[in-house]
């Protein structure tokens, strides 16, 4: 029945802009997010989580995807590195889209998401170890790897200690170390600094700019404002899926007229959360829902 | 790019053994450091063993230390002689009855002389008979004392040895002595006891007879004890053979619940499935070595219980009720651990696949208490007395396990039956084995876009398109077993009468099949066009059904003689005849009891309804729901094809195997039909019509037989016009497919 296989199937889609280069000005970006779109549909409900997203990201570069809970910025990440297929547009990196081979990306990219636990009975050694095999490196580079980024984070004190013992703050850069262990090109952060006091989120915000310094890309999603102000190069802000504004912060306070990202985010939630904002709470402290 | 590039790292081809290796240890670190396994590993065994055996010990001792006060034991003895009437009467005088009788109340000739009903035997009064006609079963007394279906039994032999006996009619004028053996079970103490007090009653009884009468001065009665060992198989309760395995089965079980939802859900729960899908590794290599540490778990606890099952087995010497040959046998524990780790990889498989769709270990747990309450069913089942390893039990999952280590601990395994098992467990396994791999790790189950059981049940406020699978699946599992239980019911009701019995299969074949689904349309708000794919399809598909529905019935024939032919291939050709001569004599009983009733009610309750009802929920509701999720339309076929042969696999109140490759056969090409014309009508043609072919032909076998031009006369079916008529049903199903081919292409547009 040939019939049978041929018909009532999806059509692949197209592999052309695999190997294809771009243009040079866009060849410098390594991250290329181009109208990115994803529904969620449930029984009675469908939500446009990411509407129409586009953005690029150079080596070097640490960029804050930023917005409310519920903007969309999770679920872009999760279609960068492929986790998700969207339903229109793509994410490219290195030229390669992360919807057509996913493993490719996922080589290169280390990802801290929001909810990151550790493996409790493990410790931070085995956990180390344990990802490097995940990511297939062989055995003397995840020997070096765990040296080097014990060294690089600190990790020493609490190497050999099962990851339960640990404070939220150890086992953070745990988590870090462990996106790290395969030494992507690119690092997606999901809120890596959940949970952490003031000091903690500093040293991880620390650590990203060393990153940068070593010429990785970067997104970094947070609602640590002041913290993303000082740390990332340029910024998009999402609200209900869609790019509500972006560039750097220069740009950024030329569209909207406000000095600083605290400002810009209760401008753009000022509509929905009314005067609840007017009492001037600090946005980087609570969390709005909408 | 530039020069320092951070390091990136390649691909790497086939399966590396080390990697493996150390995310299999990963795993095993992550369970055996947790004390919640450890204590089900190590506490259980040395709690639960003594904690039974205790309980036994004690069950036994109260079966053997009765109260003869209170009730007085009852003995259980089997009598065989092989004592000709003629010598009979020589030996005990007067006979009024035969003495070879089957029941003990019409034997009371060897009751009498060996006084068994004396009221001066105190509370041992009340005892039954079975003598059995030595002349068709020998050995008739050794049988069921070493079944424990009596306690005791008694061979009587004329002369000094039973060689002596089957020559004593011949040699009627010498009055020989009467040689009694008593026959005991040494592995039940009861059985113990009742020939000790046969024994010493006869002797008893047979001093005071040489005394007391003159007739039996030259018959001495020569008493020897005879003891042999079986293993106890008690009646009413349970086979401690059976008990033991499945003991081991419920440990392993325990041992593996926990770490495969910690290793799946749990992975989940912490927060650390993400990093790990994040990574470029196939899922199916972390889902294999979170397989192995949870096997491991298993054989661990397995192991653990074994021992400690021994160790207990040793200590209170019960290995008699064990073993066959009532010691320990290192041969047959060794197969048992072998198979039990068969079974352990099955089960495994299992869990991870259930636990894998869950998002919480609360979740899991919810979904596994469900699981292990359906999976004890089985075991219950192999508990029950006189069950053998045999037919369909083989592939039941659990059941073949504890009903083969059984056979093996016993000693009487044969051996298709334990291929069958065995092969069937190994291929339940790679099918969970692979589910979970589909499932684990998925973005569905990740982020939450998968309808949980609630929500398909919820009615939805929009018309829908057509039933969700789940509420498709869900109908289908309230329809199986209500729909069996009710034939069951009700046929049982119509008592044998063949007219109440079509109605009553009529009646329930709509109300499950068109009623059911139509509730649950309702509920759930589906249109009935596109939910039940009611359209009128175009002439061309329509007539070629009708050509189809007339032209596959040689499948059925082609399928049997393929059948018998792999029995008679693997079983011997007895088997394929046997076989098949079951078929046909079942099949002529039917066509028997057809030709009872008016030929219109035959068509109407075998062809017409059927053919409706089915097509309505399998072809219709089930499958439409699942073309809907599916981006190809080969699974979805196949799937509804498969259950609808399940389906008539269970349709009689008994499971008739030999159906299911037919109907399978029958409903993938229905389901196909039914894709490419979208429509279930040419469908009900063509199950009509094959129907009403397929009953027809019996029918009027007697009338066909004599219409010269028919060319089917009995079994004589020329393969010609079985070629001719299957080449023209795929002719038929190529202008279907030919003629939907645009209709589809606009569906894919």
């Amino acid at each position: 029945m040939p019939g049978l296989l041929a018909c009532g199937g999806h059509r692949l889609p197209q592999m052309r802009s695999l190997p294809m280069r771009n243009s040079p000005q866009i060849d410098q970006a390594m991250i290329r997010v181009v109208n990115l779109c994803k529904k969620f549909v449930s029984r009675d409900l469908a939500i446009q989580a990411v509407d129409h997203v586009s953005f690029n990201v150079s080596p070097g570069e640490v960029y804050g995807l930023l917005g409310p809970n519920g903007a969309g910025k999770t679920t872009t990440m999760r279609m960068i590195l492929g986790l998700l297929k969207p339903d229109s547009g793509y994410a490219e990196i290195d030229a390669i889209r992360s919807d057509l081979a996913a493993d490719e990306i996922k080589r290169r990219v280390g990802f801290v998401s929001a909810n990151a636990g550790t493996y409790q009975w493990l410790t931070a050694r085995e956990i180390l170890c344990f990802f490097g095999d995940v990511y297939g490196l062989p055995l003397e580079r995840i020997e070096q790897q765990v040296n080097r980024l014990t060294e690089l984070l600190g990790l020493r004190s609490f190497l050999d200690q099962r990851s339960a013992t640990l404070s939220t703050g150890q086992r953070q850069k745990i988590n870090l170390a462990r996106a790290l262990m395969h030494d992507p090109p690119i690092m997606l952060l999901d809120e890596p600094t959940l949970g952490l006091d003031v000091v903690g989120s500093q040293i991880i915000f620390d650590y990203m700019q060393m990153l940068c310094r070593d010429n990785k890309a970067i997104i970094l999603c947070t609602h640590r404002l002041e913290q993303a102000q000082r740390v990332c190069q340029r910024f998009g802000l999402l609200h209900h899926g869609q790019m509500v504004h972006e560039g750097t912060m220069d740009e950024l306070r030329e569209q909207t007229g406000r000095d600083n990202l605290v400002d810009i985010f209760v401008s753009l939630l000022r509509p929905e959360v009314g005067l609840l904002l007017d009492c001037g709470g600090d946005l980087s402290a609570t969390e709005v829902r909408p | 790019m530039n020069a320092d590039r951070p390091f990136i790292n390649q691909p790497r081809g086939g399966l590396d053994l080390g990697r493996l290796r150390r995310l299999t240890l990963k795993e095993l670190r992550e369970t055996l450091r947790d004390r919640r396994t450890v204590v089900t590993l190590v506490v259980m065994p040395l709690l639960v063993y003594p904690i039974l055996s205790l309980i036994f010990r004690t069950f036994l001792l109260s079966g053997a230390v009765a109260t003869p006060s209170d009730k007085p034991i009852v003995y259980q003895f089997a009598l065989e002689s092989d004592v000709s009437d003629e010598e009979c009467k020589k030996a005990f005088g007067e006979i009024k009855h035969d003495i070879l009788m089957l029941e003990a109340a019409r034997a009371p000739m060897i009751a009498n002389y060996l006084d068994l009903k004396s009221p001066a035997i105190g509370q041992f009064n009340d005892h039954k008979f079975s003598v059995a006609d030595v002349k068709e079963e020998t050995d008739f007394v050794r049988s069921v004392v070493s079944s424990n279906e009596v306690d005791a039994g008694a061979i009587l032999h004329l002369g000094g040895t039973r060689a002596d006996g089957n020559d004593s009619a011949t040699q009627s004028s010498v009055r020989k002595p009467i040689r009694i053996e008593v026959v005991c079970n040494l592995s039940n103490s009861l059985s113990v006891q009742a020939a000790d007090y046969l024994r010493d009653h006869l002797e008893a009884v047979n001093r005071s007879r040489m005394q007391a009468r003159g007739v039996l001065d030259q018959t001495a009665l020569l008493i020897e004890p005879i003891r042999i060992d079986a293993p106890v198989k008690m009646k009413p309760a349970i086979s401690f053979g059976t008990l033991i395995p499945f003991i081991l089965v419920l440990m392993t079980i325990t041992g593996a619940v926990y770490p495969a939802i910690d290793l799946t859900a749990g992975e989940r729960e912490r927060g650390t499935m993400e990093a790990l899908v994040a990574a470029p590794i196939p899922r199916m290599r972390i889902l294999f070595a979170k397989f192995v540490a949870v096997l491991t778990v298993a054989m661990l606890t397995a192991t653990l219980n074994l021992i400690g099952m021994l160790t207990t087995i040793w200590a209170f010497q019960f290995e008699g009720m064990i073993f066959q040959s009532g010691k320990f046998s290192l041969i047959a524990i060794s197969q048992v651990f072998a198979l039990l780790l068969l079974f352990a990889a099955f089960f495994s498989a299992v869990l991870l696949a259930v636990t894998s769709f869950a998002r919480s270990f609360k979740e899991a747990q919810a979904y596994l208490i469900p699981l292990i309450l359906l999976s004890l069913a089985p075991g219950v089942v192999s508990l029950a007395p006189g069950l053998s390893l045999s037919g369909p039990i083989c592939l039941v999952p659990l059941l073949n396990f504890v009903l083969l280590a059984r056979d093996i601990l016993q000693g009487q395994i044969s051996t298709t039956p334990a291929i069958v098992a065995i092969l069937s467990t190994l291929l339940y396994a790679t099918f969970a084995l692979a589910i979970a791999s589909r499932i684990f790790g998925t973005d569905a189950i990740l982020y939450g876009s998968h309808e949980s059981v609630k929500d398909s049940l919820r009615r939805p406020r929009e018309p829908q398109a057509v039933a969700s699978p789940l509420t498709a699946i869900f109908c289908l599992t309230c329809l199986f077993p209500a729909n069996f239980l009710a034939i069951s019911i009700l046929s049982r009701l119509a008592d044998g009468d063949m007219s109440v019995a079509l109605a009553v299969m009529a009646i329930t074949t709509v109300l499950f099949f068109i009623g059911v689904p139509l509730l649950f349309a309702w509920h759930q708000r589906i249109q009935l066009n596109s939910g039940f794919a009611l359209r009128w399809p175009r002439p061309v598909p329509w007539l070629a059904a009708i050509v189809l529905g007339l032209s596959a019935w040689p499948i059925s024939i082609v399928i049997i003689t393929a059948t018998q032919y792999l029995i008679t291939f693997f079983g011997g050709s007895e088997m394929g005849a046997a076989w098949h001569q079951r078929l046909i004599e079942g099949g002529q009983d039917f066509v028997d009891s057809l030709r009872k009733i008016p030929f219109y009610v035959v068509v109407l309750t075998h062809a017409v309804i059927p053919a409706i009802a089915e097509e309505w929920f399998f072809r219709g509701f089930l499958l439409q729901s699942l073309l809907s999720r599916s981006k190809s339309a080969l699974g979805p076929i196949l799937i509804s094809g498969v259950i609808f042969g399940a389906f008539h696999l269970l349709t009689e109140s008994v499971i008739a195997l030999d159906r299911l490759v037919p109907t399978t056969l029958m409903g993938i090409m229905l389901a196909y039909v039914c894709w490419r014309t979208q429509s279930i009508v040419p469908g009900i043609f063509v199950h009509v019509l094959n129907n009403a072919t397929v009953v027809c032909l019996p029918y009027f076998d007697k009338e066909l037989q004599t219409v010269a031009w028919f060319p089917f006369k009995g079994d004589q079916l020329p393969i010609a016009w079985i070629s001719a008529l299957l080449a023209l049903a795929a002719a038929a199903l190529g202008v279907i497919y030919l003629a939907t081919r645009s209709t589809q292409r606009r569906c894919e547009d």
